[in-house]
């Protein structure tokens, strides 16, 4: 596939990417900021052969180009370098914080955060004194996940059998949806460990001078009072994105979501798309507790796709046009337009979504089969039925679906016009209509962090309202244009609101 | 070695099942340049997740449902995907390659004639089939306001406002009963469905959105962390809606109608009675029938009754991806068949 693919990252869901290119043919980088690379339990590392090159105590600073060819400027050792590579994949860690604060206890011989319990292996006196020895809390005041409870049930597990120390977990909803954990519970529960679920009360946690803490509480169950002074408290921890995730965003230019992982939280990303073709997010660089062989199978298939051959029909600036205002480059959610000595379209990095397009005031980006004079097509001359002739401009990837299934009554008198993205839709596209015979114009579009290029439907919202402006100063009338989310499985709203639109205009009639 | 994207080859796969994890591999599978068959048994591409109503609110929830319709489309457009549906595999029998036939689900008793067709590998992607409530104490198919959460789905996919199925009228007390059929040692269903949680609170929200004036209470055993904003989504909803951490353990219909429901109450662990007028029984997922069979006649091997362990291995050119390997949820599923696609890859390319 040409050039290496860059991987920054030294954890399983890295090193199995690196593995799977290797076996594709494809030449590898792995990098990362620590001196020497992890060797992560699962994946094992590359040994660095010819086709691998490893470059510990990397900091990436620049990615240009598009897939197929980057190029990544890294400071190695102090020293910048530059590689030319066909796609990115970032694999990082994720970090975890501790959440010991939350429970008003802090590090001490008998409290510990449940990672560094996992690393030291500690395991309290089996025969000392009376109830648990070693309690653990998952999700006690916070909400936990799977992964981390299934972490403290082996754990709990493990010492209740193989070390013969009585446990306890203490816990607020139990996260067992993930493969076998019910069943892991079930284990436990049958090998002494006590678990005690809190719903309405919350147990006390004070901690000694000698650090030991003393947990008292209601058990919600029988009512009893109760009190724990384990050896040992364990408190699981706080999944979060790495130290470096939101430089690395930055650097790489990807979408981030809520928290600051590198992908955005958009179901149209899944399983691990960015913004940007040819960049990939894998295991903790874009969630918390993906099975690093699943991550990394989808990071391979989505380069795979992504440094194919790009298709002809991607945007492209006319030069004659073009009085480089760049607003492409500022409103592109793809990184698709580059700058040299004029702006100009990447087809690689292209999702042929059109913003540039309908935003270019000079009209100079032409996207082929979405030209802006060609699209509000024909109006069908509703002859045979009286409903008001209608054009719908529909996403591809939701209302256009819609469409699709939706029974509409009197369909021949509604043109429904695909765009790839609502984006696409220029003021003039929205006008158009009307002086072709159209009663009314709809705009269909994602919901809100459901659109594929982020700020599509952002901007058919926005066009849509000044277009309704535009109508009523002109004396049109705002009415006869509207702008509604619309999912792809929303096949009745669609005939809803086609309907209902139809009867607000023929109010309009009158 | 695997080929990039868009390259012929004549190996082909066969995928058992269309729903959108049997599509998500076919498509994989496809863009790798591998000629794919998919046999659904039902008439419809999409299985479940085609069923699924938008839960959106002002913005997307993320709950994926909507991506199923732009998988069928995708896979029914690509050129090297054969689709057929309305029909199972038959006589499958494992030797150098795969032969089966694929024949029609023929009506009962009427005979019908299957195509003959072999492959270098299989996917048993069959999903899942819903708990069957009918023998729990919640009178579901006696009681008519007493509905299954796909039930509910179809009814939200339907109709912009929620109704009584009983008279059309607009509830205004209603119940989601969580873990029907899934948590449930008595039933040796030692399972989490992992997304009824997602489904039951993302279904309150929109309902309580677009009928404020109802009562919504989630009864629940733990609810389970769904989406990156789990945290913010709980607190809103228990802003909005009732939880009851509380199994009940019947429906009583009285002569108004109204379901009685009954519980045992964490405070006061005193038992409390309370009438609903619409009962949602969260119905987790159970392996389907034809699972067992057709993983013994491809050599899969599965631990144990039940559901089989998801993410194996694959064996001698078998595989299993999404919910058929244990309960997922949408974007689970989506993953998993990609590492499918990925592993039947490597497997055509290397024998291994």
């Amino acid at each position: 596939m040409g050039d290496p693919v860059f991987i920054f990252g030294d954890t399983d869901a890295a090193w199995l990417t690196a593995r799977h290119l290797r076996a594709a043919g494809a030449e590898v980088i792995v990098a990362s900021g620590r001196t020497p690379l992890e060797t992560p339990p699962a994946a094992g590392r590359l040994p660095e052969t010819p086709g691998v090159e490893l470059l510990p105590g990397a900091v990436p600073t620049g990615c240009r180009g598009a897939a197929g060819a980057f190029e990544v400027s890294l400071v190695v050792g102090g020293r910048p370098i530059t590689r030319a590579v066909s796609a990115v994949v970032i694999a990082e860690a994720e970090e975890r914080l501790p959440l010991l604060a939350a429970y008003g206890v802090a590090p001490a011989a008998g409290v510990v955060s449940l990672s560094r319990f996992g690393r030291d292996e500690l395991s309290p006196d089996a025969a000392a004194g009376k109830g648990p020895q070693v309690v653990f809390i998952s999700g006690l005041f916070t909400e936990s996940h799977p992964h981390m409870a299934a972490e403290v049930m082996r754990a709990a597990l493990k010492l209740q059998t193989e070390r013969g120390v009585h446990a306890a977990i203490l816990t607020g909803n139990l996260k067992v949806a993930s493969n076998g954990l019910e069943a892991l519970c079930r284990e436990a529960r049958a090998a002494g460990v006590l678990f005690v679920k809190f719903t309405g009360t919350r147990p006390e946690i004070r901690q000694g001078a000698d650090g030991r803490v003393s947990i008292d509480f209601i058990d919600e169950l029988t009512a009893d009072a109760g009190r724990m002074r384990p050896q040992l408290l364990v408190v699981d921890e706080q999944p979060a994105p790495s130290r470096a995730a939101s430089e690395l965003a930055r650097v790489f230019g990807l979408e981030t979501d809520g928290s600051g992982f590198g992908q955005a939280d958009n179901v149209h990303r899944l399983p691990v798309a960015t913004n940007r073709r040819g960049i990939v997010v894998a295991g903790g660089a874009r969630s918390i507790g993906a099975d690093p062989a699943t991550e990394a199978a989808s990071a391979v298939l989505e380069i795979l796709g992504a440094v194919a051959a790009a298709p002809g029909d991607r945007a492209a600036i006319e030069p004659g046009r073009c009085i480089r205002c760049l607003t492409c480059l500022r409103v592109c959610p793809h990184h698709a337009v580059t700058l040299e000595s004029r702006p100009a379209v990447a087809p690689a990095a292209c999702e042929r979504c059109g913003i540039c397009a309908a935003e270019c005031p000079r009209g100079a980006i032409r996207i082929p089969g979405l030209e802006a004079d060609a699209l509000p097509a024909e109006i069908t001359p509703a002859a045979s039925t009286a409903a008001p002739r209608l054009v719908a401009f529909c996403c591809s990837r939701s209302a256009a679906l819609a469409a699709r299934s939706a029974e509409v009554l009197d369909r021949e008198a509604l043109t429904v016009v695909e765009v790839p993205c609502a984006g696409r839709i220029s003021p003039q596209m929205l006008l158009g209509p009307f002086g072709r015979g159209a009663e009314g114009v709809l705009v269909l579009t994602c919901h809100a962090d459901n659109c594929h290029s982020r700020e599509g439907r952002g901007f058919a919202h926005r066009r849509t309202e000044l277009a309704a402006a535009f109508l009523a100063l002109s004396g049109i009338g705002a009415d006869r244009i509207k702008v509604v989310s619309l999912a792809a499985n929303m096949a009745s709203e669609f005939a809803q609101t086609v309907a209902d639109f139809r009867r607000n205009l023929l109010t309009l009639r009158t | 070695m695997p080929r990039s994207v868009e390259t012929m080859t004549d190996r082909q796969v066969l995928i058992i099942g269309g729903g959108i994890g049997g599509l998500t591999a076919a498509l994989a599978l496809a863009q790798m340049g591998y000629g794919v068959a998919v046999v659904e048994k039902e008439a419809a591409l999409g299985g479940h997740a085609a069923r699924l109503a938008c839960k959106a609110l002002e913005r997307c929830v993320k709950c994926g449902a909507c991506l199923a319709a732009q998988t069928i489309a995708a896979a029914a457009a690509h050129p090297r995907i054969r689709l057929h549906t309305g029909c199972r595999v038959s006589g499958i029998r494992r030797g150098d390659r795969f032969a089966f036939s694929i024949e029609p689900c023929a009506r009962e008793g009427a005979p019908s004639r299957g195509a003959p067709g072999e492959a270098d590998a299989v996917v048993l992607a069959a999903g899942f089939r819903t708990f069957d409530p009918a023998g729990t104490p919640y009178g579901y198919g006696l009681f008519p306001d007493v509905i299954t959460n796909l039930e509910l789905e179809g009814l939200l996919r339907a109709a912009p406002l929620l109704r009584r199925p009983s008279n059309g009228a607009a509830p205004t007390r209603m119940a989601f009963i969580q873990c029907v059929g899934s948590r449930d040692a008595a039933r040796g269903h030692l399972w989490c469905s992992a997304f009824c949680c997602a489904a039951a609170v993302r279904a309150a929200r929109l309902i309580k959105r677009r009928q404020p004036a109802l009562a919504i209470t989630i009864f629940y055993i733990d609810i389970q962390t769904f989406g990156r904003d789990f945290e913010s989504v709980y607190a809103q909803a228990r802003r909005e809606i009732r939880f009851v951490r509380a199994i009940p353990a019947e429906a009583v219909r009285r002569e108004s109608g109204g379901l009685l429901l009954c519980w045992l109450d964490d405070g006061s662990r005193a038992p409390v009675e309370e009438e609903f007028d619409l009962v949602v029984l969260s119905t987790g997922m159970t392996s389907c029938p034809e699972t067992l069979a057709l993983s013994q006649a491809i050599g899969l091997r599965l631990p144990g009754a039940g559901f089989p362990a998801a993410g194996g291995p694959g064996a001698g050119g078998a595989f299993i991806a999404g919910a058929a390997g244990g309960p997922m949820t949408i974007e689970q599923t989506i993953a998993d068949a990609r590492r499918t696609a990925w592993q039947v890859a490597r497997f055509l390319e290397e024998g291994r």
